[in-house]
């Protein structure tokens, strides 16, 4: 037989099987041709299992065990039946590897998630490397998914129901010590050891008998606690995901009707479901955006010429939420970083705001204390430039005000290396003019960080038209290597994500003023999906920020970026939004929200209006949409998948709809258009007349996505 | 003190181009320790194989093995004398006839200098600020040990701590119990060309000498007076003087040895060299004020002797210490920044 994918070949009687042979990518997964070739090899092992001690699988590459299946393989499928079709092959597979009668050993080194995990769970016995590269688990359902190739079947029976309902539910990954503690792993060794030590797990019963092992057990595996169980993760689903997401659901119903069932009606069951969701809109959706975020990682812009500047240690200026949140990320990321203010109380204010960070991180044991103390140290907090010479990024993060922010720049550049590279965290101001107190304004971008800088992912990397593609490389790299997505962008009001907001915060305001209840205006976005409704969000960012955004979208832009006078109104009263513990809503010391604020409704016209709920979806989205296709068209962007990528990790536009512009593509342009029309003509003509984008679009019968 | 001798042997002999030498010592986090019979008890412990073995060791325990062992304490005893460093310098200043008044007026002044000098900014360039606190989200960046409101007449009102009944040394004026740490960059000349450096300092010689550990607070005297006569200089070429602080009455005793021949001798110092006058010695406090910690002080007294010599634009500088156990250190720079 001749080995294309996976090496096989026998010593000492034991066969050692070995995943990721023959290939030059980092990341091994099961396509069709390895599928196959598994099969056959898992035939033949059954031949020859006589002759043979025991199997042993391993990987030829360094970082990698078996990633999942190939992710292309599942978008091509068309029906259900093709889906569950699928899924059976797979499951076929496994289950002739589960039921070889000699010993089997995964040795698990680097990433081993989805199909891969479910591989091993079909193995008598895990070993994992202790390697930081090494994880597992069943992602699956963050595509829309449920695992199709046994997942369900075998994971409680390897780490009992509740570690498998939460790991197969939240889709998380397990490193490290914590595979042998919830029993996934029998064992973890160094990756050098592992080879050996898996002789002697051949036949080795797993010894899960221990007194603790056997209590959990007992406690947990009967019918009553299998009901409350389910009860339980059945609530907490509904409670995480508001009910949008189907796939959790679909889990629980397999892994909960399956308890009564044998291997094979469990199985075929699981092939079922997965075949239903992996052609369902919301699976789709979701692969679109894994698909958007693999496109993410190649850098998409102006290709360099020259050496780009390595980006090691770093420097934020300014020392407010965003400053120290900046300062954390660099010091996490191993940059030392100098975090300058002018004084040392606001020093202190951008230390705890990176002390929090880092303490989270510890809380969660994501970090050890002495990293956390030595990342923590690693942040000189100071009032002069001293050492700055030594950066290669400087971020800077004070107050928005373009003549302060250009004097800064003008008396960092005499202190900074020519080739250090400055960024601004600016959100609102002009890039292009703040170039202008450079220099060297080719080593300039804007880096456009979201608040929190430790939750948002995204990072809006802005042009200007000096900017160096050396420049805008690294630092697109270097969002990368920070774990961070991000989306380059010419310079414009507002520039991506806060521009395509501007009409949801907005159109809220003017809803308010024709009488529509806030509750109703919340709800209906919550009901969509956001993450938070208008009102509240302007809570969030701070009602005067929105004022103070809101006049500079609307100079930049024309009228149809014009807001209500409502937020200028709570601005002036104090109503500042969370920070002032009043705003839209009434908050707590701890910020939580303890009801709406009735001085507000004092503002507001006395007769309500009810407004059907899909109406003010139309009213809040579809203007939305309208800009996006605006921006497109000016070419701040480039595809329409920046567009969607950048709102869902931007502002969390919900996952599950692919996207603003998939979602439009999905209710089709003419349709949005014909409303947009009408809202012209009965609410105002500036803000809802279709752009220019869209009525070509019409004419060409295309879709966003048809643009490329 | 002896990091930056070595620092500047290595560098000197050719050995190493560039060194960081300092110190570090947090005397707060000093540990209690379990005492012997406990230690041994826990040996026992470990030994006893058979249920019956180990009964027969718990019986032994008796409850005083659980009274702890101060660990700095211990570390500031010595271990031949038996004194502790705060009975030496009672030692010295019964001997030589020092009052607690005087030792109290000494003390004062040390705050006071302290604190003039921390309000006009002098320590700014010297300190780097650090982080600290449970959650490491506050900025250190002044010593916490000098007391504006420190008085003669409120530091008369304490207790001697080293000899209860007769004694004249109070934790207030000796030097207090202090985390710090310090470090200088020491580099050849050639280093200094090959990274485009520019020195502060030159350090010029250092010498350290033994002498009883009952008097070990008269270390300076007999170090000073070595490096003086391995460099072939007199105090009164120097321009500032930083003696460490340990207490009142053992830098008393310091300047006394150098004035006075008599007592000179006594340490077999054959020279009086004179007296080192207020206005050049720890100009901006001392330890009694900023603190003494003991890793780190010779470091530190280089460190500031250095920055006040820039500040006055000033050439010779000389710092030394007493060292527990019975020795003297001292080193002489000379200022590069004029």
């Amino acid at each position: 037989m001749a080995n294309q994918k996976i090496s096989f070949e026998v010593k000492n009687n034991i066969a050692y099987v070995g995943f990721g042979f023959n290939s030059d990518k980092s990341m091994t997964v099961l396509d069709e041709d390895t599928l196959r070739e598994l099969n056959d090899l898992v035939d033949d092992l059954h031949t020859r299992s006589k002759e043979l001690k025991g199997v042993i699988f391993h990987t030829h590459k360094d970082r990698c065990f078996l990633a999942g299946a190939d992710i292309s393989l599942i978008a091509g499928m068309k029906t259900e039946s093709e889906g569950a079709y699928g899924a059976e092959q797979g499951q076929n597979i496994y289950n002739k590897i589960e039921d070889l009668s000699i010993p089997t050993v995964a040795c698990i080194h680097g990433i081993c998630l989805g199909g891969g995990t479910e591989f091993a769970l079909s193995c008598k016995s895990i070993i994992a490397s202790d390697d930081s590269s090494t994880q597992m688990g069943l992602p699956e359902v963050k595509l829309g998914l449920i695992p199709g190739f046994g997942g369900t079947y075998r994971m409680p029976k390897r780490v009992g129901l509740p570690n498998a309902l939460d790991l197969i539910l939240s889709g998380k990954t397990v490193r490290g010590n914590k595979l042998k503690r919830i029993g996934l792993a029998d064992e973890v060794y160094p990756k050098e050891r592992l080879l050996d030590m898996a002789l002697r797990h051949m036949g080795k019963k797993s010894s899960k008998n221990g007194l603790v092992s056997r209590l959990e057990k007992m406690a947990s595996d009967n019918f009553v606690s299998h009901k409350i169980i389910f009860q339980k993760a059945r609530e907490s689903v509904l409670k995480k995901t508001k009910g949008f997401y189907q796939a959790p659901l679909k889990i629980l119903d397999v892994m909960e009707s399956g308890l009564m069932k044998g291997r094979q009606a469990y199985l075929t069951s699981e092939a079922e479901a997965f075949g239903e969701l992996c052609v369902g809109e919301q699976s789709k959706n979701l692969q679109h955006i894994y698909f958007l975020t693999e496109e993410v990682k190649k850098y998409p812009g102006p290709k360099a010429t020259k050496e780009l500047p390595v980006l090691s240690r770093g420097a934020a200026l300014g020392a407010g939420t965003m400053g120290g949140g900046i300062a954390w990320l660099m010091a996490d990321n191993d940059m030392a970083p100098i975090m300058k203010d002018l004084t040392k109380p606001a020093l202190e204010l951008g230390l705890k705001q990176a002390s929090q960070n880092f303490s989270g991180a510890l809380k969660r044991k994501r970090l050890t204390k002495d990293e956390y103390e030595r990342k923590m140290r690693s942040i000189s907090a100071q009032t002069s430039f001293d050492g700055i010479q030594k950066t290669d990024l400087v971020i800077e993060a004070i107050v928005e005000d373009l003549e302060i922010k250009k004097k800064v720049f003008a008396d960092l550049e005499k202190y900074v290396r020519p080739d250090c590279v400055v960024t601004s965290n600016t959100s609102s101001l002009s890039v292009q003019s703040m170039s202008e107190a450079f220099e060297h304004s080719e080593r300039f971008a804007g880096l456009h960080f979201f608040n929190p800088v430790h939750m948002m992912p995204l990072v809006e990397i802005i042009s200007h038209d000096k900017t160096s593609p050396e420049t805008l490389e690294a630092l697109y790299k270097w969002v990368l290597k920070v774990k961070k997505t991000p989306v380059i962008v010419k310079d414009g009001p507002g520039f991506l994500v806060n521009r395509i907001l501007m009409p949801y915060l907005n159109e809220a305001g003017f809803l308010l003023e024709e009488g529509v209840p806030m509750k109703d205006i919340d709800e209906a976005c919550l009901n969509f999906g956001m993450p938070m409704g208008p009102c509240r969000l302007l809570d969030e960012v701070g009602i005067d920020v929105g004022v103070k955004v809101a006049k500079i979208l609307h100079k930049g832009l024309g009228d149809r970026a014009r807001s209500s006078a409502l937020s200028a109104k709570l601005s002036e009263k104090g109503f500042l939004g969370k920070k002032s513990k009043s705003g839209f809503y009434l908050y707590d010391d701890a910020g939580k929200v303890i009801g709406e604020n009735e001085e507000v409704k004092s503002l507001l016209p006395k007769s309500k209006k009810t407004m059907e709920e899909v109406d003010i979806q139309m009213r809040v989205f579809l203007p939305m949409i309208n800009e996006a296709s605006t921006i497109l068209s000016e070419k701040l962007v480039e595809r329409p998948g920046q567009v969607d990528l950048g709102l869902i990790f931007g502002i969390g536009f919900p996952p599950f709809r692919g996207g603003l512009l998939r979602y439009a593509d999905g209710e089709g342009i003419e349709r949005i258009v014909e409303k947009l029309k009408e809202l012209a003509i009965s609410v105002d003509k500036d803000r809802y007349t279709p752009s220019a984008r869209l009525l070509e679009m019409i004419e060409k019968k295309m879709k966003f996505y048809d643009y490329k | 003190m002896e990091a930056v001798s070595q620092a500047f042997l290595k560098v000197a002999s050719g050995r190493s181009e560039v060194i960081i030498a300092g110190g570090v010592e947090s005397m707060s986090q000093m540990p209690l320790l379990y005492n012997k019979e406990m230690t041994e008890f826990f040996a026992m412990m470990m030994k006893a194989k058979t249920l019956a073995d180990k009964v027969k060791v718990i019986s032994t325990f008796r409850p005083p093995y659980l009274s702890p062992v101060i660990a700095i304490e211990q570390g500031l005893t010595d271990p031949f004398c038996g004194l502790n460093m705060g009975q030496t310098a009672e030692l010295l200043a019964r001997e030589l006839g020092f009052t607690r008044e005087q030792q109290d007026e000494f003390a004062n002044k040390s705050h006071h200098k302290a604190v003039a000098a921390q309000k006009a900014g002098r320590f700014v360039d010297e300190i780097v600020p650090i982080v600290f606190g449970a959650k490491l989200d506050k900025l250190l960046d002044i010593d916490v040990g000098p007391r504006e409101s420190s008085t003669v007449e409120g530091l008369a009102k304490l207790k001697p701590y080293f000899d209860r009944k007769s004694g004249t040394v109070t934790v207030a004026n000796s030097c207090p119990i202090t985390d710090g740490g310090s470090a200088l960059l020491i580099v050849s000349e050639d280093a200094l060309k090959k990274y485009n450096l520019k020195p502060m300092a030159r350090i010029i010689d250092y010498h350290f000498t033994g002498l009883e550990p009952e008097r070990m607070g008269m270390g300076p005297l007999c170090a000073i007076d070595g490096l003086l006569k391995r460099t072939n200089m007199t105090l009164e070429q120097m321009d500032l003087v930083e003696i460490n602080e340990a207490f009142a009455a053992q830098v008393m005793a310091v300047r006394r040895g150098l004035t006075d021949g008599e007592v000179a001798r006594r340490f077999r110092v054959d020279k009086v060299h004179g007296d080192i006058p207020d206005e050049k010695l720890n100009v901006n406090g001392g330890a009694i004020a900023l603190g003494h910690p003991v890793g780190s002080t010779g470091s530190r007294l280089i460190v500031t002797l250095a920055h006040e010599l820039k500040r006055r634009k000033a050439k010779y500088g000389l710092a030394s210490l007493c060292i527990g156990g019975g020795q003297g250190g001292a080193t002489m720079i000379e200022n590069l920044m004029v």
